[in-house]
């Protein structure tokens, strides 16, 4: 523990030497979008003739330190015109820039980027917008979540889920961040649909290793989504119709040139037919059920200029799903007469709130002071209700019962980022106040037998204090360094961790880059899930003294190699350690967690390896890449298997992604990907054998409504997840139409998912057959799915 | 505009729905599978030693596969050895002694080519349970597990000592006079003449398995004709031969097979129900002296209500099992119940043998009669 703060400090007085040792002008300012002046995040901003360069942060802020004299700058960013300028700069000089964006097609970002333009190290990703827009898209539904599957390193789920996967971890390991505010619940629809709306978003970036140290709490990834500041200039709306969900976008100046807002709301279509014709039906009917579906997603973004150097952003987002079944049955039996209905009503979302203020403190300090809260609810709202009519008079009898699950986060930070002439230093520190509430069940009932149960609310805190140094050495080697020091109180008891991270790249030659990084990660909350599919069931919960944090080391090695300037290759291996991770214990559910829910779960281990190779090939009109991961994945838990390590569920062997997007003309794009997997890890059970005792009877599923076969025999197997289920593949193609008229842009999108029909199972059933013969049946959810969707901006 | 939007969504909404899921043959690779030897050995002092031996058996196969060569010993705590022998059926070794209260047993199996199987367990000392008095008050109770509301009326059963390690299980049972003293049996003759008067074959090879057996249900037949047979004027036909042919004879015990379940909920700290099974309560706690439990009977409520008496018993049982008795029964239901959720973690059957799976595990059963209406 002191070693570790000793170099925390050593680190920290180097960067201050540094600083007292030059002597240089600073030229400094912001990057902006020339239409819509919106600030421009990862904007490269070069000096050619000292080869020094930085890039823009998140407020399109930089600062380049350099000796005075002749200096000639070049600003790029993916997707714009590049800029450059050239003067003789003698003093500090302030330049905003603002970039016009290319015509011809946006660069994809699912490959590395040229070393002059990005120089970011590796594990970290950028997405624009207009990637993610020129993918194929799942049911007319572009999704910024499952456009990260393309990534080598990152895996789908289930068939159609947007959960990610990133190098050996769960979808819980991920943080992902809409404004620097935590989402638990990154989904719609059971996980199909992410609750991001790409048009309300300006990047996504993305971290599977060499995280910076300001991000913790997670494991394995960072996906750190950005909503539009809005258009400064002049208003502008996108509405867009698909089978799913339909959308509508506007944004506009507040004040022109300095003050902007942006709100966006997207809601699911399909409740409108399917309740509306069941509500019919209900109504000429006595046995009738009335499903109710639907998803919505909110958001809105103020940003005022207080003065050039001070500016406030306001942003909120809120989203959900409402799941419904209401059933009624009247009957009549000799002289009575019931009537019974039954309402379940399910509602999850999450809610965000932020307000942050960014200041200019002269022309290298930069600090975003940020207050958030960020809570995701799940409820269930069950009313039974039977009346019973006959000589006797009328009886009623009612029960309501109410479940809970909620997860609450309050957070307050400060970040500096800190332009020197050798280095970038970001720093700070955040305060958090979290509350959980991991199941509680209310019943109420006409008799007064009224019961609360559960787990109670627990609320802790958390500290962090972090800072990040980022070195040139020379021209050819940069090294960031970082380290983390987090506090958290785990049921009334502080505990700290330090978590170190380096970062290393070294340009070979011009066209070769090598990167060399390690990470330590710390997870002070558990997710309780049965599926990975995204279920609103998955329960939310802290770390405690008995279960203590999860965490993780990874190293990385990986290089970069520009063959020329259309084919280039990106090569990376990780080795990745996991403790700490959870695991309901054998046949324990959410259903259980009205116990104490430290009691259903076990903690284990988790080692993942892997190797990944991305060739990307590119022109002005083809980006065509290929995308291969070769990796493995384990996890052990003493009480399973055991206790030897096993395959992860989705400790996928292969994971290949090829796909291209191609500019036909100006105004017709189309594209294609294909996706292959190993099939998912599984537990089948080969063998059985004649269960000793008596459970003769027959049990109908109370989530499948199927009777479970076989109750007097008893499932044999010897190893956990030994058997692979068929191996996952699809391919989808998307064509899209796009026209100017006038101010008013449309665009039309065919797409199919899945074109060749592939039936990839997405879970399956042992049935047994009269001679006792049992095979495996398994579903599938969607062998093809065509989609259509109509776009227009205006 | 309006125009527009109704035939796009029109087209979009039909699309999506033409394509619904499928389901079909999975297409898994199945290596062959190391068979284990399977032992099944609960065992109590009402009845005398019985065990059976078997091999685990690939779900692709039809029939159990039974051990007939066999050596079989259980060696008690004070150093008595009893040989199970071969009965000559399905694998059941028996012996004419009878295990004993509170004794610790050693089980020893050798099979040529296999390792020595080997397995330890106790019969519990025997604590007396008992009922007191009740009237019964119905009451509803919603089922947390599965939310579905049950009639129910308390029962509380005492032990009359504290008990420092409970490990109980309990279920609810009914027995029909009218009928629970009945035994019916099918022939080989009887099945084929089915056959010729149109059985179908399956129906034909299911019913096998039960021909020339004494059994306490006349169900166990009849279910095969409705499984199997579609044709409505055919299953009436060949109900009415089956009830013909079915051989009939009464006798005079209660047999455990005789007794119907119903519904039984724990409602005590130690007690519960495993999963969203709603027939078998379990408990394990220390220093306990009474168990509160819910019992459901549908029938009987039914028949309270119109004050119409049926005459059927109604029965509790109440096992004190061993530790490896309680742990199987628990991680047993525990698989049955989570077998057909496809997001549950797999459940492994807790087994106590060394070199095999099964379970040899010690227990002792009381059936108390509750009241008769």
């Amino acid at each position: 523990m002191t070693k570790q703060k000793l170099t925390f400090l050593l680190l920290f007085i180097s960067t201050v030497v540094q600083v007292s040792a030059q002597k240089n002008i600073t030229i400094s300012g912001f990057i902006r979008d020339s239409v819509s002046a919106e600030n421009l995040y990862h904007a490269t901003i070069y000096e050619a003739n000292n080869k020094q360069g930085t890039i823009s942060n998140a407020y399109g802020f930089y600062s380049l330190s350099i000796p005075s004299g002749k200096v000639q700058l070049h600003v790029s960013f993916v997707g714009y015109k590049e800029q450059v300028l050239s003067f003789d700069a003698q003093t500090d000089t302030t330049i905003n820039f603002q970039l016009s964006t290319k015509n011809d097609l946006q660069e994809v970002v699912v490959t590395a980027q040229s070393l002059k333009q990005k120089p970011t190290f590796a594990g970290h990703e950028q997405i624009d917008m207009q990637t993610v827009k020129a993918l194929p898209a799942f049911a007319g539904e572009q999704d910024v979540l499952k456009s990260l599957t393309i990534l080598p390193g990152v895996q789908q789920g289930y068939e159609g889920s947007a959960g990610v996967f990133v190098r050996g971890g769960s979808p819980d390991q991920n943080l992902i961040l809409l404004d620097g505010v935590p989402v638990y619940n990154a989904t719609h629809l059971f996980g199909f649909v992410s609750v991001f709306t790409p048009e309300a978003l300006q990047s996504v970036d993305f971290y599977k290793g060499g995280f910076p140290a300001r991000y913790g709490a997670r494991l394995s990834s960072v996906i750190d989504v950005r909503m539009k500041e809005g258009n400064k200039n002049h208003p502008e709306t996108d509405l867009t119709i698909g089978p799913i969900t339909s959308k509508y976008t506007h944004q506009g100046p507040i004040k022109k040139g300095n003050s902007s807002y942006l709100v966006s709301a997207r809601r699911t279509l399909l409740d409108l037919f399917v309740t509306g014709i069941a509500k019919i039906s209900q109504a000429s009917n006595n046995e009738v059920v009335v499903p109710g579906l639907n998803l919505y997603d909110l958001n809105a973004k103020f940003n005022f200029e207080l003065n050039p150097k001070n500016r406030l952003y306001v942003s909120f987002y809120g989203g959900g799903d409402r799941l419904s079944s209401s059933f009624k049955d009247n009957y009549s039996y000799e002289e009575s007469e019931t009537k019974q209905s039954t309402k379940v009503k399910l509602k999850w979302g999450n809610q965000i709130g932020a307000l942050r203020w960014t200041s200019q403190l002269g022309n290298r300090l930069y600090l975003n002071t940020s207050l958030s809260s960020g809570s995701f609810r799940y409820n269930i709202h069950n009313k039974y209700t039977q009346s019973v009519k006959n000589q006797d008079g009328e009886e009623e009898i009612w029960s309501d019962i109410v479940y809970k699950t909620r997860v609450n986060n309050n957070k307050l930070q400060f970040l500096f980022d800190w332009y020197l002439p050798k280095n970038k230093i970001q720093s700070g520190t955040s305060a958090e106040l979290n509350s959980y509430l991991p199941g509680e069940q209310e019943i109420d009932r006409h008799d007064g037998q009224n019961t609360q149960r559960g787990n109670g609310e627990v609320n802790n805190k958390a500290l962090a204090f972090f800072i990040d140094d980022q070195l040139n050495i020379g021209n050819k080697f940069t090294l960031q360094g970082g380290l983390r020091f987090d506090l958290y109180d785990l049921g009334g008891k502080w505990h700290s961790y330090i978590t170190p991270r380096a970062n290393a790249k070294l340009a070979v030659h011009n066209n070769l880059s090598l990167f060399l990084s390690y990470d330590q990660m710390v997870q002070p909350l558990h997710l309780l899930t049965n599926s990975s599919v995204g279920l609103p069931s998955d329960i939310w919960v802290p770390a405690t003294e008995n279960v203590k944090p999860e965490t993780s080391q990874q190293i990385t090695f990986g290089s970069y190699l520009k063959v020329n300037d259309k084919f280039s290759y990106k090569f990376d291996s990780y080795y990745k350690t996991m403790d700490g991770v959870i695991n309901y214990k054998a046949g324990n559910s959410f259903m259980d967690i009205y116990d104490n829910w430290e009691n259903l779960v076990e903690t284990g281990s988790g080692e993942a390896w892997g190797f990944e190779n991305s060739w990307n090939y590119k022109t002005s009109r083809l980006n065509a890449w290929v995308n291969y991961t070769l990796s493995w994945n384990e996890r052990k838990f003493e009480s399973i298997n055991s206790g030897n390590a096993f395959p992860f569920k989705f400790d996928r062997r292969h994971d290949i992604n090829l796909g291209f997007v191609y500019n036909l003309t100006d105004n017709i794009e189309c594209s294609a990907v294909w996706t292959y997997q190993t099939g998912i890890a599984a537990t089948i059970p080969v063998q059985d054998f004649q269960a000793a005792g008596p459970i003769d009877y027959t049990i109908t599923d109370f989530i499948t409504n199927i009777d479970i076969e076989d109750t007097h025999r008893i499932q044999y197997f010897d190893e956990y997840n030994s058997y692979r289920l068929p191996a996952f593949h699809h391919l989808d193609l998307s064509v899209t139409f796009k026209k100017q008229i006038g101010s008013l842009f449309r665009e039309w999108k065919l797409g199919v998912y899945n074109a060749y029909a592939r039936q990839n199972a997405y879970m399956y059933y042992p049935q047994t057959s009269p001679t006792g013969e049992t095979k495996y049946k398994q579903v599938c959810i969607f062998p093809i799915l065509p989609s259509i969707s109509y776009h227009i901006k205006f | 505009m309006k125009k527009f939007i109704f035939k796009y969504l029109l087209v979009s909404f039909s699309v999506f729905f033409t394509f619904p899921a499928c389901v079909k043959d999975m297409e898994i690779d199945v290596p062959e599978t190391t068979k284990e030897v399977v032992v099944t050995c609960l065992f109590n002092p009402q009845d005398k030693w019985e065990l059976t031996l078997s091999e685990t058996k690939n779900i692709q196969e039809s029939d159990d596969i039974y051990i007939e060569d066999a050596n079989v010993e259980i060696t008690s705590e004070t150093g008595e050895i009893i040989v199970l022998d071969y009965t000559g059926q399905k694998g059941v070794y028996k012996s004419d002694d009878y295990p004993e209260m509170g004794k610790t047993y050693t089980l020893k199996v050798n099979i040529q080519g296999h390792k020595e199987i080997s397995a330890e367990s106790t019969v519990p000392n025997f604590v007396k349970a008992t009922v007191p008095d009740f009237e019964i008050k119905w009451v509803k109770y919603l089922y947390p597990n599965n939310l579905m509301d049950y009639d129910v009326f308390p029962l509380q059963v005492n032990f009359g000592e504290t008990v420092q390690d409970a490990r109980f299980l309990f279920r609810s049972y009914y027995f029909d006079p009218s009928e629970g003293y009945k035994r019916y049996m099918l022939t080989m003759e009887s099945l084929d003449k089915l056959k010729k008067a149109g059985l179908p074959e399956n129906a034909y090879t299911e019913s096998v398995t039960l021909v020339d057996q004494w059994l306490v249900n006349q169900w166990a037949f009849d279910h095969i004709l409705y499984d199997f047979v579609v044709d409505f004027d055919l299953k009436n036909r060949l109900s009415h031969l089956l009830h013909q042919e079915l051989k009939q004879k009464t006798v005079s015990a209660r047999e455990y097979e005789a007794f119907g379940r119903s519904v039984c909920f724990g409602n005590d700290f130690w007690l519960n129900n495993v999963s969203y099974d709603v027939i078998t309560v379990i408990g394990e706690g220390q220093n306990i002296n009474q168990a509160d439990l819910l019992y459901s009977e549908m029938n009987l409520k039914y028949n309270m209500d119109k004050n119409s008496p049926m005459g059927w018993e109604f029965w509790l049982e109440a096992v004190q099992g061993s530790k490896d008795y309680i742990d199987y029964y628990r991680s047993y239901i525990l698989q049955v119940s989570q077998r057909i959720n496809p997001y549950s973690e797999p459940v492994m059957v807790q087994s106590n043998l060394n070199n095999a799976t099964g379970i040899f595990a010690g227990f002792n059963r009381q059936m108390i009669l509750l009241f008769i209406y």
